[in-house]
């Protein structure tokens, strides 16, 4: 027998005259938190509260005192955390969850000791070193660990190197050539997942991770081919349109054999943004406002009833 | 399966009932036959309102682009057009893929209606007004479910607004407290609240998380509240003023009590002894977050929407709740030193409780 949901509870008190302390009774027996769930609840909440503020406070006490700490003892304070952090992900008998919860804030430590080692020595304002060299040292660790929230970090970390590569390194490429690359960079870290989650099922990385992976591809996307109208070079414009579509083509397929319909939303909306895109620039006047009102209310219209469809198909099968 | 559930549903309630009670066991049939084909994912609906709203955003636009500001009345004609005819059109169509026409076509009418009546130099006091009386018909005759939500924000809206305009700041306490309240019975409720009608049935879920929002939001006011000097450094704003502060510290303590009570008969706590020294630890941990009332009030959401278990609500207010300490203690003009104290003396409170308490809680887990 399944459990007796909210929604059960409401569809049937809106059919039918049941009294009021029914209702309250199924709802305080069924679907309002049991006596053990309380428990795990109030103790879950007064040790996060308790260790939150209390290491805050440490924090906040060690930001109040730093410039008068030796910058020895500053380096050495990190560099200690780092260790105890490595120490107990190897030694202790801790479950893996919290290993790679230590993992993941010893991680984020390295790049506090890159960032405090350039604010005593004053290296200079080098953003592209100091997210480069984070994301080196942490490679290892990551590759390891295979942890997803220690995942997203490393992307994120990746992203920004190549973000200050571009922006203090190699200035003059164009808006599209930084697109692609970005798109490139986060293309493949999505179907190098995607592949190892086929070949082996313990190196899938949860949905949240990999979703935002495609939310960061669509934009990339979308910048790219709508910066595609500002180029001139034929060959350059065929490459990316030649990139852009087989990466969408993957994603339709992945879509088919997971049967979600996230992939095949965010690559409409994308779609759905360049036309709109294109219409303003090429039609340049208010009419193209009306054809884009028009256009998005029927393009709108017609990929949410083709995703219904294509929902209730891949439920039911 | 669906069958199976509504048999299994009905049969529990029937065991449980007091008194007997008749369902129209067709209608449930074929409530539950329209609810999972109309299965959507968050996608979906993510999808359905982020279309609605550009495609409003850029209607909006082109009229303003090509004059239709210097024709007032042609606005608020078509505003009010565009507000009853998708409105009248959710009633009869029940396809979910046109809900997105359709709310793109109802919020291009509100803004419609709100410029056209400003251009028409009508005074914003009897704009506010309109659009409450319209919002207040929306809600009161229509199911849908976005509708109900945009409805209800667009009225807490205008009240706040109305009571701005006619410069009515001494009620503005007993309207967020009003709120507060308002969220709590909404939240605590339910039952009340969906035996009452089928239609107030129908709205409750909407109803519930725009209320959550809007008072989330009112909380928000308190964010730059100074004990000292009762101001509030907002730029739009008004100052507090010893009264407001402590009817909002008499409301929020006893919603707190009013809902420890709730918690305490929800876990059949009936030792005097146990019931007077959990009242008094909440006492104790709520004393000192009232400098700011925000930080109770979200700690308030937090703990009333995980007693009726309702997951978005928990998520929201432990959002705000950390959104709120988080810039209490950045705002706070006290040395860093004073805040680290202050912050690692509460922790170790916290601590201390977990300690004293862990025992107890322990024991009902294993029972």
């Amino acid at each position: 027998m399944e459990e007796i949901q909210r929604k059960d509870i409401h569809i049937i008190s809106r059919h039918s005259d049941i009294d009021e302390s029914t209702l309250q009774d199924a709802l305080q027996h069924k679907i309002y938190t049991s006596k053990n769930d309380w428990s795990r609840f109030l103790k879950l909440l007064f040790i996060s509260l308790g260790l939150g503020f209390l290491i805050t406070g440490i924090i906040f006490f060690f930001a109040y005192n730093w410039d008068d700490l030796h910058k020895f003892l500053k380096l050495g304070i990190i560099q200690l955390l780092i260790i105890s952090g490595v120490l107990c992900i190897v030694i202790s008998k801790a479950n893996t969850t919290i290993k790679n919860i230590v993992l993941t804030a010893t991680s984020a430590l390295v790049g506090a000791l890159f960032a405090v080692f350039g604010q005593i020595y004053q290296t200079g304002a080098n953003a592209y070193d100091f997210f480069l060299g984070w994301t080196v040292f942490i490679t290892v660790w990551t590759i390891v660990g295979y942890y997803a929230p220690l995942w997203l970090l490393y992307s994120i970390l990746l992203n920004t190197t190549l973000y200050y590569y571009m922006d203090q390194v190699a200035s003059n490429w164009s808006d599209t050539t930084s697109s692609l690359l970005f798109l490139a960079l986060n293309s493949f870290l999505l179907i190098s997942f995607t592949l190892l989650g086929r070949i082996k099922s313990e190196l899938t990385l949860p949905n949240w991770y990999l979703n935002s992976l495609a939310i960061a591809i669509t934009g990339f996307s979308t910048l790219t081919i709508t910066s595609l109208y500002d180029t001139q070079s034929i060959p350059y414009t065929l490459l990316c349109l030649l990139v852009v579509s087989t990466i969408y083509l993957l994603g339709v397929l992945q879509a088919i054999a997971t049967k979600k319909v996230t992939y095949i939303a965010l690559m409409a909306v994308s779609i759905i943004l360049i036309a709109i895109y294109y219409i303003f620039r090429i039609m340049n006047d208010e009419m193209a406002i009306f054809f884009i009102t028009i256009f998005s209310i029927a393009a709108f219209t017609g990929v949410i009833k083709l995703l219904l469809n294509l929902q209730q198909k891949w439920t039911n099968e | 399966m669906n069958n199976n559930r509504s048999a299994t549903s009905i049969e529990y309630l029937k065991s449980i009932a007091k008194k007997p009670f008749l369902v129209d066991e067709e209608a449930v049939s074929s409530a539950y036959a329209s609810s999972s084909k109309e299965q959507q994912t968050m996608v979906i609906k993510a999808l359905t309102i982020f279309g609605a709203l550009l495609t409003c955003v850029f209607g909006i636009g082109f009229l303003f682009l090509i004059g239709i500001y210097d024709y007032p009345l042609f606005m608020i004609g078509l505003g009010i057009l565009l507000i009853i005819i998708p409105s009248y059109l959710t009633t009869q169509v029940h396809e979910t893929f046109l809900d997105t026409f359709l709310l793109s076509l109802y919020c291009t009418g509100y803004g419609l209606l709100a410029f056209g009546m400003s251009q028409a130099q009508i005074d914003i006091k009897v704009i506010l007004i309109c659009l409450l009386v319209v919002a207040t018909f929306t809600l009161i005759y229509l199911n849908n479910y976005v509708i109900a939500l945009i409805a209800t924000l667009i009225i807490y809206g205008c009240i706040e607004f109305l009571l701005k305009e006619f410069d009515l700041y001494q009620l503005f306490p007993f309207f967020y407290n009003g709120i507060a309240i308002l969220t709590l019975f909404i939240l605590t409720k339910e039952a009340k609240i969906i035996s009452y009608s089928k239609h107030l049935a129908k709205i409750y879920e909407p109803l519930k998380i725009a209320s959550i929002v809007f008072y989330i939001y009112k909380l928000n006011g308190w964010s730059t509240f100074n004990l000292r000097t009762f101001q509030v450094l907002e730029i739009d704003s008004y100052s507090f003023n010893i009264f407001s502060y402590s009817i909002t510290l008499v409301v929020t303590i006893g919603l707190f009590f009013y809902l420890i009570t709730k918690i305490l008969q929800q876990l059949t706590i009936t030792n005097r002894k146990q019931k007077a020294i959990i009242y008094s630890a909440a006492l104790i941990v709520l004393l000192p977050s009232t400098i700011q009332p925000n930080i109770p009030g979200a700690l308030l959401l937090i703990l009333s929407c995980f007693y009726i278990n309702y997951k978005t609500g928990i998520a929201l207010g432990i959002l705000s709740f950390l959104y709120f300490i988080t810039r209490f203690y950045y705002d706070m003009e006290v040395t860093l030193l004073f805040k680290s104290i202050i912050l690692m003396l509460t922790g170790f409170l916290f601590l201390l409780v977990y300690y004293l308490t862990s025992k107890n809680l322990s024991a009902h887990e294993k029972s």
